[in-house]
Order: C-alpha cells, then structure tokens, then sequence
C-alpha cells in the first residue's frame, strides 16, 4: 500500500475545470475561443465565487456527492498498466452552474442558423441556451487523458473509468438576482487504488 | 390627492421633505446627494431577448436627494449562485413632482425618465477615499492661471488646454467612483476627464472622453462616473441632455495603482474661467430598487437591496 494514496478527488476536479476553461466555442466569424480566454467571455470558476470577484457569464463547478460505484471481489482491481492493487471503482458526482446576469452579452457569428454571417450580441435566454450546448459540447467532448498518464504536475495517475453527463436542468431566471441560470450534472467514476 | 393638496404648499403636520434632506444631511450621513442609475435599455427581438439595439440610453444622473436607512448594509454570507442578496435599505426620495422639477429629471428635457422604477440603481457614497483638495491652489496648475477662494478651484484660461492637481502617491483602492462638481463661464467646452495612476504619462490613464459640451454659465454640474475595472462606457447629463462617455485607459493603467494625476481637458476662450470643487474618489454603495412602499405627495419609499458589492481585503489580495 502506497503511503500517499493518490489525490484522485482534487485531480479529477481540478482536470474537468482546467477542461473547462480551455474547452472551445464559437463567437465572432465562427473562430473557436477558450471560454476563458483573456478578458474571458465565459469565467470558470472552481467554487462558488465571492460577491466581490464574480463575473458573469460563468460557469461554476462544485462537486456534491463521491462515493463507492462499484467493489469487486476481494476488493481487487486492475491498473492500466496490467499490475493488481487493493481498491475499487468510486465515483464523483458534480454540478456546473451556468450563469448570465442582465448585462451579460457575447458576440456570435450565424453561419448555419438564421441569416448566414450575421453577428449579434447574445444576452439573457438566447446567451443561456448557446452557452447550454456549448457547455454540454465541452463536457461531452473532455477527456482525463493528462491525469491518466500522471503529466507533470499531477502527483500520481488517476484512471478514469467512465464519465456520464446528466444534463441541464433547473434551467430559470431568479428576478431577485437577475440572474438567468441552469444546473448540469456529471458523474465520473474512476479506479481507487490503494 | 397629489394635485389638489400638495399644491398648496407645506401644510401644517406635513413633512417638510426638503428641510428634513437638509437637516439630515449637515447633521448625519444619512441624507445624501445620490446618483440616479437605469441601465440601457435594449430594444428585444421578435423572441422577447434583448438585442443590440438600444432603446433607451443609459440613465445617470447625480444630485438626487434621498435618506438612506439601511437593515442591512453588509451581508457577507455567501449563498449558492455566486450571487446573493448582501444588503438590504429603505430609501427615502422627494416626491415624483419634486424630483421632476430637478432639470436632469425633467421630462421636457429628458424623455427617458418617467419614475423611478423596479431594478433602478441608487448610487450611495459609502465612504470617501480620497479627496482632491480646491481650498488652495498647490499642486494645481492649468492652461492660464489658477486660483482658488477657499473652496472651489479656478482656472483663467488662456485658450484650450487642461487643468491639472498632480500629487505625490495617493491611495485611491477602494474607489469605485469618481465625482466632481465643474462650471465654466463662456464657451468653456468639456473634453475629457483623465485619472493617472502609478505613473505620469498617457499609458497609465483611464480616460473618460465625453462628447464635448458646452457647460451652463454659473451652473455647477456634478459629473459622476465609474472608477471601476471593465466599463466601457458611462454617461455625463446637463439639463436632461445626455452626453455619451466612451472609457477607455492605457496599456499599463491599473485601477490599484495610486494616483497621480487628475485632469481635465477643455476647449476655451481666452479669459473664460472654469470652476472646479468637492472632487472625490468614492466607494459607492449601489441599491436596487426592489418595491415602492410608499407615495405620499410629500416623499417616496423604496425597499431596495444589493446584489454585489466589493472586498477590499480579497481585491487587495488576489489581484
């Protein structure tokens, strides 16, 4: 047994924020920006932020709930790299947070729906559905490729065994706060070797 | 009966409003000169979203009266959202008739406004940060010569130029507004408001560049705009006309750096003067409106909260 288990937990979550910020989308002429790039169309922040520092858009990223997905006999398992380890499959549940407030607007370029090429500022609903899909497209499309392979900078491989993103739902607006928001949900599960 | 009655005059058991802002005012803070903020209003597509189409400029306007009583000045529990309610005030204004005779507020001369609505910002000043002196002339110097009466500062101008206070390094952290009070006599033509901090040359400004106007003859104008990271743009009222106040600052400009310069510039004619007084670099609180209370022909209540607001400590820290 190692006598520093691996920081699985704080590795996935600090993977799927760094995937996050440099996940692409499309805005002005249809060219793919980082949501956080500098100034930051879209600010991803790692928990929820303070009153004095939040910027909207954002997406916020909180995970809510880990635990065993699933033990095998003799709570045995596998590693990549073909040797046996005491552990089990467990898994990490998050919620990101999609949030536009009133002065929010991003430039985006139409190529395919509505007039070809015509850039509008999106605001309020319209931002919170583009920004929906392509949080969801982000999600969908992120891998855990650099903590797999235990980059520099990662203290120890972490092996992802699935990912499932759940959807946006409670999608609203709260008028105390002007706040247009949606909730989505992701579950990864990973190998806790121990 | 708002017509008939308030018409009257001041009847006897009413509220004097005016004497009450006043007397509050000189004896506490909270009566204060506050500005009046509507965000600008975009006109929506066929699907209920805003555009970018405007519809309605910006609205802002100082010297609004209005007592302040806060339940809540500060909350800093943070609640899920990133956003949370984190204060909470009832706000006291003249009466709707009052507030229209106010030249900004009237609606002869500034369509835009009708009342005071839902969601509205009324700017506080929380705390004054720092405030460039005009009870003397040091540190000032301008194009012509400056004097000053103990309490404004005033520039005798030889042509278009610019009237400067350059100081050693003043602390201007915590200032999220800047507001002055300025006069010209003549053809004195507003052009631009500069804030140099950490250093002295054009990289280490923000400048507000207003579309150029002629200021009133012996009539003191309160300019007040944002001092904050990410504006873009703001606004400068005389009589209900509004002005439009591109902002932009240099290359090396950082809004926690000190100050070093405050400066106007101007167009002008020989021997015309301008006047300059009450120049603060604030904190500002910003209440939104959130219900009307109350309308009586004598004053209005608002219930207002904030949704953000600033921490010096974490800005100081993180940044």
């Amino acid at each position: 047994m190692p006598t520093n288990p691996p920081d699985h937990l704080n590795n996935i979550e600090r993977a799927l924020i760094d995937k996050l910020r440099s996940g692409t989308y499309k805005t002005v002429g249809g060219s793919a920006t980082a949501w956080s790039a500098d100034p930051p169309d879209v600010t991803v922040y790692g928990q929820f932020p303070t009153t004095d520092d939040v910027s909207y858009p954002c997406l916020i990223v909180e995970m809510v709930a880990n635990g065993i997905e699933t033990q095998f006999m003799g709570q045995n398992i596998t590693k990549n790299d073909g040797t046996a380890a005491r552990g089990e499959l467990y898994g990490i549940g998050f919620n990101i947070y999609i949030m536009v407030d009133r002065a929010s607007s991003i430039d985006i370029t139409n190529t395919i729906a509505g007039p070809s090429n015509v850039t509008q500022p999106y605001k309020e609903r319209r931002l919170l559905n583009y920004l929906m899909l392509n949080g969801a497209n982000v999600l969908m499309d992120l891998d855990f490729a650099d903590i797999v392979k235990g980059a520099a900078g990662t203290p120890a491989a972490t092996e992802i065994d699935e990912r499932h993103f759940s959807g946006f739902r409670n999608i609203g607006y709260d008028p105390a706060l002007e706040l247009w928001s949606s909730q989505a949900s992701m579950v990864v599960t990973f190998k806790n070797s121990r | 009966m708002p017509g008939l009655v308030g018409s009257q005059g001041v009847r006897a058991g009413a509220l004097n409003m005016g004497r009450i802002f006043r007397a509050l005012r000189y004896r506490t803070e909270q009566a204060q000169y506050v500005v009046y903020n509507r965000p600008t209003i975009y006109k929506t597509d066929a699907y209920g979203v805003p555009s970018g189409t405007i519809g309605s400029e910006e609205i802002l306007l100082p010297d609004l009266q209005a007592i302040i009583r806060p339940a809540v000045t500060a909350d800093y529990q943070q609640q899920r959202q990133g956003s949370n309610i984190i204060g909470a005030a009832r706000i006291y204004t003249p009466n709707i008739t009052t507030i229209k005779n106010y030249d900004n507020f009237n609606q002869n001369n500034n369509t835009d406004f009708n009342e005071i609505e839902g969601w509205d910002k009324l700017i506080t000043n929380y705390r004054t940060v720092f405030s460039v002196p005009t009870t003397g002339t040091t540190n000032w110097t301008g194009t012509g010569s400056v004097a000053s009466d103990g309490e404004s500062l005033t520039l005798t101008a030889t042509g278009d130029g610019n009237l400067l206070y350059e100081t050693s390094i003043k602390n201007t952290l915590e200032a999220d507004r800047l507001r002055f009070k300025i006069k010209g006599s003549g053809a004195v033509e507003l052009k631009a408001v500069r804030s140099y901090h950490g250093g002295t040359t054009s990289a280490y400004r923000v400048n507000w560049d207003n579309a150029n106007f002629v200021l009133l003859d012996d009539n003191w104008l309160t300019v007040d705009v944002p001092f904050v990271s990410g504006t873009t743009s703001t606004s400068i009222y005389q009589t209900g006309t509004r002005y439009d106040v591109p902002v932009t600052t240099g290359a090396s400009f950082d809004y926690e750096n000190d100050l070093r310069i405050f400066r106007i510039e101007y167009n002008a004619h020989n021997g015309d003067t301008l006047q300059v007084k009450d120049v603060e670099y604030y904190k500002s609180v910003s209440w939104h409106v959130h219900s009307l209370k109350d309308m009586t022909d004598g004053y209005i209540i608002f219930d207002c909260v904030r949704t953000q607001g600033r921490n010096d400590s974490r800005r100081r820290a993180y940044d």
